[in-house]
């Protein structure tokens, strides 16, 4: 009787959907999608942006190119503070990428290796074990939640995740599904790139490496490795190694296991890591034991940001000695000799270009000038005042692109001039006797000298050098 | 559970969507079920109180329903017992302690010392409300204008629907009773009162969420140290409570109008844009419109009403207000509150024919806007004076607070930047004033068309519809005061 309830109950529910109007219907599903958006972007917006880190990194991931990287680099920070994958392609053509969060917990690194295996098909995933011995799942650090799942597009396996992490579906677990919910109070300090990133060019050029030539105010001491213990590895921790041990096999990718040099770890915690990995089969690379046998180089008073993390320096040594043992170990293509240009060739592009260049040396201007002509992805903005006795000086500016002038202006007048250069917009002005070179609002004119060279590279999207000269 | 946090947000739609989904005989069943789960959401331990008072109203009510007009004497016995078992339940966990510290001064004065030590009542969320409630009944079916109800799933249904069992509206049993009844054989979905019923939610989120949660930050550290203020704050934050004490307790009215409608049930208006009036017996007549009705007619007509003397009508006025007062709260500060609303209606009533004069004399045009606007402004500034004892901890601190509020008025302070130093910087400040914009547009709306918030907006065509659902909601979202950083405020009338 009461079946029959139901299904008669659920047959009317049948017969005035069908009834209901169309239009009714379109128009509640445009309201939703609506919604959606509103609030879409709405949480776009308010969200905090981990800008150099997890934001960085996680967004510059996805905004690679499908397929195309053979390396991936997963872990917590000592991850992307210890390989830099520019120097693993410039030194051995290994096209790799770090995929990492700060104080990223074992699952949250599982989730990163099921989103990357969404998108690309590396050959090697080199996992940082760090947080194996370190905190458990459930230990609920809020910021490393957040670094973790904030930039992570919505799925089936983010859900399963977060639930691993905060173990209950409550008003927490849901600020982590939609963060807009913890990032609300935010609206008060937002600032314009909080309105303009969500659409910017999210390219990664460090390739998610965290660059960095600060240098820890005391030597780091990694004497210790030797201490007597006992490794503590949660089993929730193994579980999720277990995991990722399968998908990797499923996916036919080779999983390496690394431990980057750091203060605090020890003999014990490499053998206890060890232990695992021999009895899956994998590769574990510890550089504090290779540092201990003195088969790595390493400087502590030099080479270490702090206690726990490498700078470039280090990086750089580390990542050198990675990619040899990536090359012996592993088939991994030399992609310097790919036909077309790569990714991490503009990427290396970029940072020479961010970089020291010959024309800064220069003494003159004119030495200066010859220098940068040469190249057509800069633009150069030259300003000469010449102080005229009893007189105001006169001001004259040239703007160079591709190596011929786009514009010469002699000032005699307030005015303003205005072009586009690469992505930016260039502004020459005299106004009140004030001269100012705008560069997407902001001004880089120097006064005070007689010549004023302006670089803007279209490249790095930025002002690569702002130098003076007297003559 | 709130109606502000998570939990309610997922139990409300499982509720509609099982009420939608079985047989119309069930239906009552699962709402009762689902309304003592909701209750059960605070202290799982009371709902043996409110089981209480529900057994008894209903057996009271079953007992008086089967005697006739020839025993009266009888139902008026019923009538007194219930009122005395329900009252003293009422007493015991909302006043023992302030009768107990009440009579202790008393005795104190002649030495002797009353110790209540062993207690420890903890005070049932919105035991007032269904109390009240059920004693409502109660009196309708001993004066014959309600049959007594003989479903008891129905009438448990009555006592404790879950929209309004912890903060009202207090229902009257002709208008829920009849609703709930018709539950069992009526067809209930109707698309159109759904959407209705989700923007009055809307609507009461909103005002609690981004008004007065909002202005309880400043007003809560103005009087919290309000002897660090000047007059000028002291009044600011007097003004601002009053938008808070309106947005919190109507914001729950409007939810539990919201909730209850998207279950296909009609709840009474219980804030009719009392910041309209223009005087303080038409304000108490849109103010919480259940209680003031309540009051009228189960204490104050049977007192006499206003057809008696002048005295006695004045006596009526006061003590109705005054046990209004005890009504909102067990301490002294409440009563006096609710007498000085009593003293306000008397005074305006007595100076009434001095009045008249007085705009006779000046030739005053009652009608023109601007009159009006002025008796609108007076009657505001009546209730947010009186309203310093209803929110000061002490009567004693409520005299102080408006002492130092006429002392030390700084007109100056009040453009200087000063008031962005009292909890509410000027972003905040900023969101507050378009909240309370946006609120008096809907309740100007409503002082003029007798409509709530739903109608405005189905008035309007479909894409500003959307516009203003959009807006609102990422308002709620964006600008709520909720989750880390705040506590998420209790609903104010919860305890009363």
């Amino acid at each position: 009787m009461r079946h029959n309830s139901f299904i008669s109950n659920f047959k009317r529910g049948v017969r005035l959907l069908k009834k209901a109007n169309y239009s009714r219907a379109a128009a509640a599903a445009l309201f939703v999608l609506f919604i959606g958006l509103v609030l879409s972007v709405t949480g776009k917006i308010v969200r905090a942006k981990f800008i150099g880190d997890s934001t960085t990194i996680v967004d510059g991931f996805y905004a690679e190119k499908k397929n195309d990287i053979d390396v991936i680099v997963i872990g917590s920070s000592n991850s992307f503070c210890t390989v830099n994958p520019l120097v693993l392609y410039e030194e051995y053509g290994i096209a790799a990428y770090d995929f990492g969060s700060s104080s990223q917990p074992m699952n949250i690194s599982e989730l990163y290796l099921r989103e990357a295996l969404k998108r690309q098909k590396p050959k090697v995933v080199a996992l940082e074990i760090n947080m194996m011995a370190g905190d458990s799942i459930n230990s609920k650090n809020e910021a490393a939640l957040r670094w973790g799942y904030t930039d992570i597009p919505l799925s089936v396996d983010k859900l399963q995740c977060i639930y691993q992490s905060v173990g209950t579906l409550n008003a927490e677990y849901f600020s982590y599904v939609f963060p807009i919910f913890r990032y609300h109070n935010r609206w008060k300090e937002l600032s314009k790139i909080d309105y303009t990133y969500f659409y910017q060019d999210k390219t990664n050029y460090t390739k998610g490496y965290l660059e960095t030539q600060s240098v820890a105010q005391q030597a780091v001491s990694l004497s210790d490795y030797d201490y007597e213990g006992e490794a503590w590895i949660g089993e929730a921790n193994i579980a999720c190694l277990d995991r990722m041990v399968k998908l990797c096999d499923k996916n036919q990718v080779e999983l390496l296991l690394f431990k980057s040099p750091k203060e605090n770890w020890h003999r014990y915690e490499t053998e206890a890591v060890r232990a695992l990995a021999d009895e899956r089969g994998l590769q574990f690379v510890d550089y504090n034991e290779l540092y201990y046998n003195r088969e790595l180089e390493l400087d502590t008073t030099a080479d270490f940001r702090d206690g726990d993390h490498l700078n470039d320096f280090g990086a750089k040594k580390v990542t050198s000695h990675l990619g040899a043992y990536l090359k012996v170990n592993y088939e991994l293509p030399d992609r310097r000799e790919d036909t077309k240009p790569n990714s991490w060739d503009t990427a290396c592009d970029y940072k020479r270009r961010s970089g020291w260049q010959d024309y800064m040396a220069a003494t003159k201007a004119e030495e200066c000038f010859h220098q940068l002509l040469g190249d057509e992805n800069l633009v150069i903005i030259v300003t000469r005042a010449d102080a005229e006795k009893g007189r105001k000086s006169k001001v004259q500016q040239w703007v160079y692109e591709n190596g011929k002038m786009a514009l010469n202006v002699e000032w005699k007048e307030n005015g303003i001039r205005h072009m586009k250069i690469g992505k930016s917009e260039l502004v020459l002005s005299r106004l009140g006797g004030v001269y100012q070179v705008l560069i997407d609002d902001e001004n880089y004119y120097q006064a005070g000298s007689r010549w004023n060279i302006i670089v803007y590279d279209k490249i790095i999207e930025g002002v690569a050098a702002n130098l003076v000269f007297d003559e | 559970m709130q109606f502000n946090s998570f939990e309610f947000l997922v139990f409300l739609p499982i509720v509609v969507l099982v009420f939608y989904v079985v047989p119309k005989r069930l239906k009552q069943f699962w709402l009762l079920l689902a309304s003592y789960y909701f209750y059960m959401g605070w202290n799982a331990k009371y709902v043996l109180l409110i089981l209480t008072s529900t057994v008894i109203t209903f057996l009271c009510g079953v007992m008086m329903g089967r005697t006739d007009d020839a025993h009266k004497k009888k139902r008026r016995l019923i009538l007194i017992a219930c009122l005395a078992v329900n009252l003293g339940i009422l007493i015991f966990f909302k006043y023992f302690y302030f009768l107990h510290d009440t009579i202790g001064t008393v005795f104190s004065l002649f030495g002797i010392k009353l110790n209540a030590a062993g207690f420890d009542i903890l005070l049932p969320v919105g035991i007032s409300f269904y109390t009240f409630q059920a004693l409502g009944y109660t009196i309708d079916v001993y004066r014959g204008t309600v049959k007594a109800e003989k479903n008891f799933i129905r009438y448990a249904l009555f006592v404790s629907f879950f929209p309004q069992l912890v903060a009202g509206p207090i229902e009257r049993s002709g208008h829920l009773l009849r609703q709930i009844e018709e539950i069992s054989h009526k067809k209930q979905w109707d698309f159109d009162k759904v959407t209705r019923g989700l923007l009055m939610m809307l609507w009461g989120f909103f005002m609690k969420m981004v008004i007065a949660d909002r202005a309880a930050v400043l007003v809560d550290q103005v009087f919290d140290k309000y002897y660090l203020h000047n007059g000028a704050a002291l009044m600011f934050a007097g003004v601002l409570f009053a938008v808070q004490i309106y947005c919190d307790f109507a914001s729950y009215s409007v939810i539990a109008l919201g909730a209850a409608r998207i279950l296909g049930i009609e709840l009474m208006v219980n804030f009719e844009a009392p910041f309209f009036s223009v005087s303080v017996s038409e304000f108490w007549r849109r103010w919480h419109v259940s209680l003031s009705s309540w009051f009228r007619d189960y204490l104050y007509i049977p007192l006499g009403g206003n057809r008696c003397s002048k005295l006695r009508k004045c006596f009526n006025t006061m003590v109705t207000f005054t046990m209004s007062g005890l009504w909102h709260g067990a301490s002294w500060n409440y009563v006096v509150w609710g007498a000085i609303q009593g003293l306000f209606i008397v005074t305006g009533d007595l100076l009434k024919p001095l009045k008249t004069c007085v705009q006779t004399f000046f030739d005053v045009r009652v009608k023109a806007f601007g009159y009006r606007f002025f008796q609108g402004l007076c009657t505001f500034f009546l209730f947010v004076l009186s309203l310093v004892f209803f929110r000061a901890d002490t009567v004693k601190d409520a005299w102080y607070y408006l002492y130092r509020m006429v002392t030390g008025f700084d007109v100056w302070s009040l453009f200087d930047g000063s008031m962005y130093h009292l909890g509410l910087e000027r972003n905040e400040m900023g969101i507050l004033w378009i909240g309370i914009l946006i609120l008096l547009i809907v309740d100007a709306y409503y002082a003029r068309k007798k409509a709530l918030f739903d109608v405005l907006v189905k008035e309007q065509p479909l894409a500003v519809q959307y516009v203003i659902v959009a807006a609102l909601l990422v308002m709620i979202i964006v600008f709520g005061v909720y989750g880390e950083g705040y506590d998420a405020a209790q609903f104010i009338y919860f305890q009363f």
